[in-house]
């Protein structure tokens, strides 16, 4: 998962996008926004700005000319369940579901830090090794990349728990049969 | 897997976007500049999808494809059948050949008869099945109707019209009717549109068991009797379906300025 070093990784949606935004990220600063193709970046601008965003612009050509230009690319660390799974001991296992969701299934001591919440309350992650996970990728991403920019030691579980209950893997909570 | 038509309405034009959740890729098929290409990049983008490949079932002759500039602004690769005959480029599909999005597997089906270069593609969803599940049939089999034969440049030509018409009677009985009965028929048109005849549903989905029974046109006994009820029931031809697939061909600098602005 490349990205330019620092970046916030927010999942484009036209129905919710402003409303998540809004809810997660701080209105203090100003904002690049970038999105391959550039069609997708230009609507997330006009929604963005239209929430009262400051949007500086789009980054034309997305992380490919990012990329062509020479300019420094990062890649978000990943690992599969079964990674995870093996190295469990070594981790803090961040959940970043709702409650309601980690209530109802979740791997055994993982802590629950809902993606949803104001940022300023990311500067509570825990320090240490960090994997990230939420139902598939698409919260996880942007905790980790949130977590990444705070300078913590994060990767992104692939799959997510949808991956994690695939298998036959330990599980608690209220449904988890345990 | 993601499975999107688009209706316009007005002109009874059906497109596609097809997606596999799995890798996040989705082709799309038939794109129309009426929709927008836009409109596809951001409905995919909506769903977790990166559009790579944009397929015509073949060249337009009754609205403009998007179908070109689509694929400049996403990125995707564009594919026609191999004896298309247009002024761009495009990567080639041949008879027989499979395009894989993720976990689906579309088969093309060379099926002449609406054009020469008119293909159906064959579905599946290969994470559930290897069953075929869909047929996207363009302008060959319509939901009541089928794909009429007599659109072309050029002087109406009754000899060629009848060619067409045969050709589309053996890529209708010869390659869709032999597909299960099970199978959906997601085609191009319905409604009012004017590439279908007068006995096309308003409906825009149908399966080929379904139209194997009742579809009008197909109940003639023979090829003969087909070419017959096919030439009594056309509507009139669609406005300006010459310099329109002219446009979609890449030949008419109008249509080139129509589809960059």
């Amino acid at each position: 998962m490349r990205h330019v070093a620092g970046a916030i990784s927010l999942q484009f949606n036209r129905a919710d996008l402003a409303d998540r935004a809004s809810m997660m990220l701080p209105h203090d600063r100003s904002y690049v926004l970038m999105a391959e193709p550039d069609i997708v970046a230009k609507s997330a601008d006009q929604l963005l700005s239209d929430a009262g965003f400051d949007i500086e612009g789009i980054l034309e050509g997305g992380l490919s000319r990012w990329s062509d230009d020479g300019l420094a690319i990062e890649s978000l660390p990943t690992m599969t369940v079964d990674e995870l799974n093996e190295s469990r001991d070594e981790l803090i296992i961040v959940d970043v579901r709702e409650g309601y969701e980690f209530n109802h299934i979740r791997i055994p001591d993982a802590v629950n830090h809902p993606s949803t919440q104001p940022w300023t309350s990311h500067q509570a992650l825990p320090h240490g090794p960090l994997a990230i996970i939420c139902a598939d990728e698409s919260r996880s991403t942007f905790v980790a990349s949130v977590a990444r920019a705070l300078g913590r030691d994060a990767r992104l579980v692939r799959g997510g728990m949808t991956a994690w209950l695939e298998g036959d893997r330990p599980t608690e909570g209220r449904n988890s049969g345990a | 897997m993601i499975f999107k038509q688009f209706r316009f309405e007005p002109l009874g034009q059906a497109s596609y976007l097809i997606g596999c959740g799995e890798s996040g890729q989705a082709v799309v098929v038939d794109p129309s500049e009426d929709v927008g290409g836009e409109s596809y990049i951001l409905e995919a983008a909506d769903l977790g999808l990166t559009i790579t490949d944009v397929v015509e079932t073949h060249i337009h002759a009754d609205y403009v494809s998007a179908a070109r500039v689509l694929a400049v602004d996403s990125g995707a690769k564009l594919r026609l059948f191999e004896s298309a005959s247009v002024d761009y480029p495009f990567e080639a599909m041949v008879d027989g050949s499979t395009l894989a999005v993720g976990d689906i597997e579309l088969r093309c089906s060379h099926t002449p008869g609406h054009t020469d270069e008119h293909v159906a593609y064959i579905g599946r969803d290969k994470k559930r099945s290897e069953q075929d599940w869909f047929v996207l049939t363009g302008d060959s089999l319509l939901v009541g109707d089928v794909g009429r034969p007599d659109l072309s440049i050029g002087p109406r030509d009754t000899n060629e019209v009848e060619r067409r018409s045969r050709l589309l009677y053996r890529s209708i009985t010869e390659r869709l009717m032999t597909l299960d009965d099970h199978v959906e028929v997601w085609p191009a048109h319905f409604g009012g549109s004017r590439c279908g005849g007068v006995n096309l549903s308003g409906k825009a989905s149908s399966t080929i068991g379904y139209e194997r029974k009742n579809n009008q046109v197909l109940q003639a006994a023979d090829e003969d009797g087909f070419v017959t009820a096919l030439a009594g029931s056309l509507r009139p031809a669609p406005d300006d379906h010459e310099r329109i697939k002219s446009i979609n061909m890449g030949l008419d600098p109008r249509g080139i300025h129509t589809v960059a602005s």
